[in-house]
């Protein structure tokens, strides 16, 4: 029985493994692409940010006290443009993006301030487009601005700006053993989303066209006709993609590693990452592998059976579509999810692969936990082992002509 | 030896096959309680119109496909119960399986011959004999996509009869090929017979089942209409050739 099972899965690697097309597409290219884009979207992110950080915000004013005339002329990424323009004037200078910030302060602003009277605050009225980038960047300048303007009028109003200071805050953080510190955060929550998705991925295109295209071609019912019993077809089938897409998700994910110099402002929290810190403990490392081979099992079984379910490749790729999609979610909510209290989620069917690898990545790893997904992994897996080879002995799935 | 008896087989129509068949009935029978015996040394040849039994009654004999109703006994292994004895004693060659394209017929072969738990010794001195015999050699480690129509079909063929099978199932066997190669696999075919070999064979071919065939069975409608040597076919129905018995029971059975 192992033996025809392995015969199977070693005619599948060598199909996928000899088709120079089928490597390209399935392992060459995905690296390729993802390491190219995502470098792109990196440096096109950093130039992006670059470019707003270091532009010249173009302000209008109106009434402009002298002190804060010389605040603003003291700030070289500041330049004063427009002086003395009204509200309508600005507004429409600030939706043709030709103006990035409007101030104008009350008629008589700067005597208010100096002859302060109780009750009687003068007003300022800043206006920014929140459709422009620049626009906003000038509008936390100016508060920021504004904010140490008041600074200097408390202190000279009060003698000591310690009046209004009810506390002096002191936040630090506390020393993480290097053990449980775990990869940046950023990453942390990214990495379960990339691998479930490469894995998915790379097993769908091989496997609709290993089990649907073969049933369409006709291979497979050349394969029935053989003494070898039928859940030996589906189980190398099913072996052999599981080797493909544990390759496909390393190559995708050596994509990823090669755009991290560019792209690690998309992934980390800091904006910085460096490889070394992707290392990890031996029983971080088993617990990872678990998880992950958890996902390749209940992959690559359920893509079988929709692929067996369908009598074409087209048919396939239709059913397989929405399971896609729910990968995608369940990775999206792993990375934007908050905490369970209960702990249900550890018991649902990969997503809690990937909230274990979230753990372990983030140094919180618990091989109890990892133990409770790998079960359910198992069951799902066998369920769906079962039901492949059920389906195989079904003559209008397996030869629907 | 292959005994068939009382072979019924039924298929349930989608709401779409049976519009497409203009009908309202969920069931169709296409194999309608047959019986046969082909014995060893025997080519036998089943000929019918298209949608007659033929196809459903071979993928039956093949374990393709289960009987709704009856047995079929191959060497004494039942085709339901003990379907993979069956399977390892028959060849089967129909239009419907193909090769791997992607794949050389060297390879094919071998792979083959392993399901089929054959050593590698074995496989290669049988599969040296079928390619010689075929022509298969001089494309041995070409792209099964690279071959011609004929020469797939030769492999086809190769392939079905590596491990030297006791009872052989073509269906349309020459269908595509030209008048050389369609000679080369009826020539096979009655070496096969004079090795002992049960054969089958349907085929639209009259000329071909007259030469080839030691009995025919004509099937239309799921039912056997007569069955015997081609002398007994020709005295029962008053003609003097095949084709002409043949369009008889036709004519007849549309009457009915």
């Amino acid at each position: 029985m192992i033996n025809s099972l392995i015969l199977i899965a070693r005619k599948e690697l060598r199909r996928v493994f000899t088709d120079k097309r089928l490597v390209i597409t399935s392992f060459i290219l995905p690296m390729i692409s993802i390491a190219i884009i995502y470098s792109i979207m990196g440096i096109m992110i950093g130039r992006a940010e670059e470019d707003i950080k270091s532009h010249i915000s173009r302000v209008g004013v109106n009434n402009l006290p002298i002190m804060i005339q010389t605040m603003l002329q003291t700030d070289e990424t500041i330049e004063i443009t427009q002086v003395n323009i009204d509200i309508d004037q600005a507004e429409g200078l600030l939706l043709n993006g030709d103006l990035e910030y409007y101030i104008s302060f009350e008629e008589g602003f700067e005597d208010k301030i100096l002859n302060f009277q109780k009750g009687d605050v003068p007003l300022v009225k800043g206006m920014y487009s929140p459709k422009h980038d620049y626009s906003v960047q000038a509008n936390y300048k100016l508060n920021a601005l504004m904010e140490g303007y008041k600074h200097i009028v408390l202190a000279s109003r009060l003698g000591d700006e310690s009046y209004i200071q009810v506390y002096k805050m002191e936040s630090g953080e506390i020393e993480i053993p290097q053990e449980s510190k775990g990869i940046d955060r950023g990453f942390a929550s990214m990495i379960p989303l990339l691998v479930s998705i490469f894995i998915f991925a790379g097993a769908m295109g091989i496997g609709i066209d290993s089990i649907a295209g073969e049933k369409e071609r006709g291979t497979m019912a050349s394969m029935l006709i053989t003494p070898i019993d039928r859940a030996n077809i589906i189980g190398g089938k099913i072996l052999s993609l599981s080797v493909v897409a544990l390759i496909s998700m390393i190559s995708s994910f050596i994509g990823v590693l090669i755009s991290i110099p560019f792209s690690a402002r998309i992934f980390s929290s800091t904006g910085s990452f460096e490889l070394s810190q992707l290392a990890m403990s031996g029983m971080d490392l088993t617990m990872f592998f678990i998880s992950m081979i958890g996902l390749v099992g209940m992959y690559v079984t359920i893509i079988a059976v929709l692929s067996m379910i369908a009598n074409s490749v087209k048919e396939a790729g239709a059913y397989i579509t929405p399971a896609y999609m729910l990968v995608m979610i369940s990775g999206f909510m792993n990375m934007f999810g908050s905490g369970d209290a209960a702990g249900i989620f550890d018991y649902i069917p990969v997503y809690n692969n990937l909230i274990n690898m979230n753990r372990i990545l983030s140094g919180d790893g618990s091989i109890i936990k990892a133990l409770i997904s790998l079960g359910t992994s198992i069951a799902v897996t066998l369920a769906m082992l079962l039901l492949a080879r059920k389906l195989m002995e079904k003559e209008k799935v397996v030869f629907p002509s | 030896m292959i005994k068939v008896h009382g072979l019924k087989k039924t298929f349930e129509l989608s709401k779409k096959q049976m519009k497409a068949n203009n009908t309202d009935q969920k069931y169709k029978v296409a194999v309608n309680g047959i019986d046969f015996i082909v014995y060893d040394n025997e080519i036998f040849g089943l000929l019918g119109p298209n949608g007659a039994g033929k196809t459903t009654t071979l993928r039956c004999l093949s374990t393709l496909i289960s009987p709704t109703e009856g047995t079929i006994n191959v060497n004494g292994y039942d085709s339901v119960k003990d379907p993979l004895a069956v399977r390892s004693q028959l060849a089967f060659l129909t239009s419907e399986l193909k090769l791997d394209s992607h794949f050389t017929p060297d390879y094919t072969t071998r792979f083959f011959g392993r399901l089929h738990n054959m050593n590698d010794e074995l496989i290669e001195k049988r599969m040296n004999h079928l390619f010689d015999y075929f022509g298969v050699t001089p494309f041995r480690y070409t792209k099964i996509s690279d071959l011609s129509t004929g020469m797939k079909q030769k492999l086809s063929i190769a392939v079905s009869l590596i491990h030297d099978p006791s009872l052989i199932i073509f269906d349309e066997p020459t269908n595509g090929l030209d008048i050389i190669t369609a000679r080369a696999v009826t020539d096979y075919l009655k070496e096969l017979k004079a090795q002992g070999k049960t054969i089958i064979i349907s085929t639209h071919m009259m000329h071909v089942a007259e030469k080839l065939c030691d009995r025919i069975g004509i099937i239309m409608d799921g039912n056997i209409k007569t069955m015997g040597t081609l002398e007994e076919i020709l005295q029962t129905t008053g003609k003097d050739n095949l084709e002409d018995a043949f369009f008889k029971l036709y004519f007849e059975n549309e009457v009915k």
